[in-house]
């Protein structure tokens, strides 16, 4: 049988009737989190693989846990960015001291690994059209995803590389005197993700 | 009476607009704006409604809410979540943003975040659960009817009959090869199941392809199938 002829199959069985009672809903966020124990891992799901409630269950803490990864590193309100432009100021002191050649990038706050930073366009800055971004590599990066977004947040277009620069084409239609987001994400050989800051711009 | 909500246009129709006019490749996200009136946010959700100001700090606040929307929508879209799911999540994290902002929010960190999106998500499970418990109406299990016109290995067997073969070939694996047979046999990518299970990818793999083997050499042995496929 095919992959897709036993997915069906299995599907169809398990539709119905799921068993035995079903786990509380903190053992499923458990799973999600990663705090659960191996054996609590696989019994919970085994039953949850098993009922289409918790399946869904799990989904949607699975989502929000995914919207909270990328949403919870994306920026702060103006007067936590304050504070985080204040350690920044702190580490940028200490990395000119061993580094002078090179400048100071802005608002990392993911701490994991190396990180994604775009050098181009500068944040605050106003820039001439055609709008080129660069942004520094990451060892073990596969491509990049790139995203332009409104200053509200909505996504304007966005682009796949494996590039570390891009030309925002014209056909995306940048408006003058209006101020766009943009950030890099980087899908890594082991298919994690690692992001940048979002730089803020606008467009003369 | 009235001046009430209906004198204030629908989020679908005062979002919709707004959406089209954002071009390119967009992905499905099912993001809500709040309704934005006269410069406040109205939030309502289930009941409850709260009028807040909208100012720097409100609009990256539903800025953040947006991105939530845009990547906790994928998983959604992919998993097949319905739209109401995701609307709820949305509208539940809004509410307790704003209410955390208005008794003096310092904390914005990832782990604050984290933590609010998982309690919303298990407030509504729990919710849905009372729900369900209370009504007499209880319909566990309906799921949508499966296309059964691919005349497979199965053509000799009623779809139902092979279902429960399946599932009885499946039950009968090795548990740590069970459990991701059945997450690989629900759709889930590779990668989910290894993140799922804290294992890595190596592992995963390993047993999965094993827990197939397992599989297919199970209802081999009852006559069913022998076209070999690919994990």
């Amino acid at each position: 049988m095919s992959d897709e002829e036993l997915q069906r199959a299995y599907q169809r069985a398990t539709a119905h009737a799921p068993p035995g009672a079903h786990p509380e809903p903190e053992r499923i966020a458990a799973l999600v989190l990663g705090t659960a124990r191996e054996p609590d891992r696989v019994a919970t799901l085994e039953h949850v693989m098993q009922c289409t409630r918790c399946r869904a269950e799990l989904d949607l803490l699975r989502s929000a846990h995914e919207g909270a990864r990328a949403a919870g590193t994306s920026r702060f309100p103006m007067r936590w960015a304050a504070l985080a432009a204040a350690a920044v100021l702190v580490i940028g002191v200490g990395a000119v001291a061993l580094r002078q050649s090179r400048p100071v990038t802005p608002d990392v706050f993911r701490g994991q690994r190396s990180a994604v930073a775009l050098v181009l366009p500068e944040a605050g800055s106003t820039v001439a059209k055609p709008v080129h971004l660069a942004w520094h590599g990451i060892a073990d990066a596969r491509n990049f995803h790139v995203e332009l977004l409104s200053a509200r947040g909505d996504v304007i277009a966005a682009w796949n590389t494996s590039d570390t620069v891009l030309a925002i084409p014209d056909s995306v239609g940048l408006d003058a005197s209006q101020s766009y987001d943009v950030w890099v994400r980087a899908t890594m050989t082991d298919r994690t993700e690692v992001s940048s800051p979002i730089v803020r711009f606008s467009v003369k | 009476m009235v001046h009430t909500l209906s004198a204030v246009p629908s989020f679908r129709r005062y979002e919709r607009p707004a959406l089209a006019a954002i071009g390119v490749r967009r992905r499905p996200t099912y993001a809500r704006a709040s309704r934005e009136i006269g410069g406040w946010y109205r939030l309502g959700a289930l009941g409850c409604s709260m009028t807040v100001p909208r100012d720097s700090i409100s609009d990256e606040l539903e800025t953040l809410v947006l991105r939530f929307a845009r990547f906790a929508g994928r998983i959604a879209h992919d998993r097949g979540l319905p739209q109401e799911d995701t609307d709820e999540l949305l509208q539940e994290l809004r509410l307790r943003f704003w209410r955390a902002r208005k008794d003096g929010l310092r904390d914005l960190s990832a782990g604050y975040v984290r933590r609010t999106a998982i309690s919303a998500a298990l407030d509504i499970i729990r919710r849905r659960r009372t729900n369900r418990n209370v009504s007499l109406d209880d319909d566990e299990g309906t799921a949508t009817p499966l296309a059964s016109t691919t005349a497979g290995p199965g053509e000799l067997l009623d779809q139902s009959e092979l279902a429960q073969r399946v599932a009885r070939a499946v039950d009968a694996l090795a548990p740590a090869r069970r459990v991701v047979v059945r997450m690989h046999l629900q759709g889930y990518k590779r990668e989910e199941i290894a993140e799922l299970l804290r294992w890595s990818e190596a592992k995963t793999r390993n047993l999965l392809y094993r827990g197939l083997a397992d599989l297919r050499s199970a209802l081999i042995a009852e006559g069913i199938g022998t076209r070999e496929a690919t994990a």
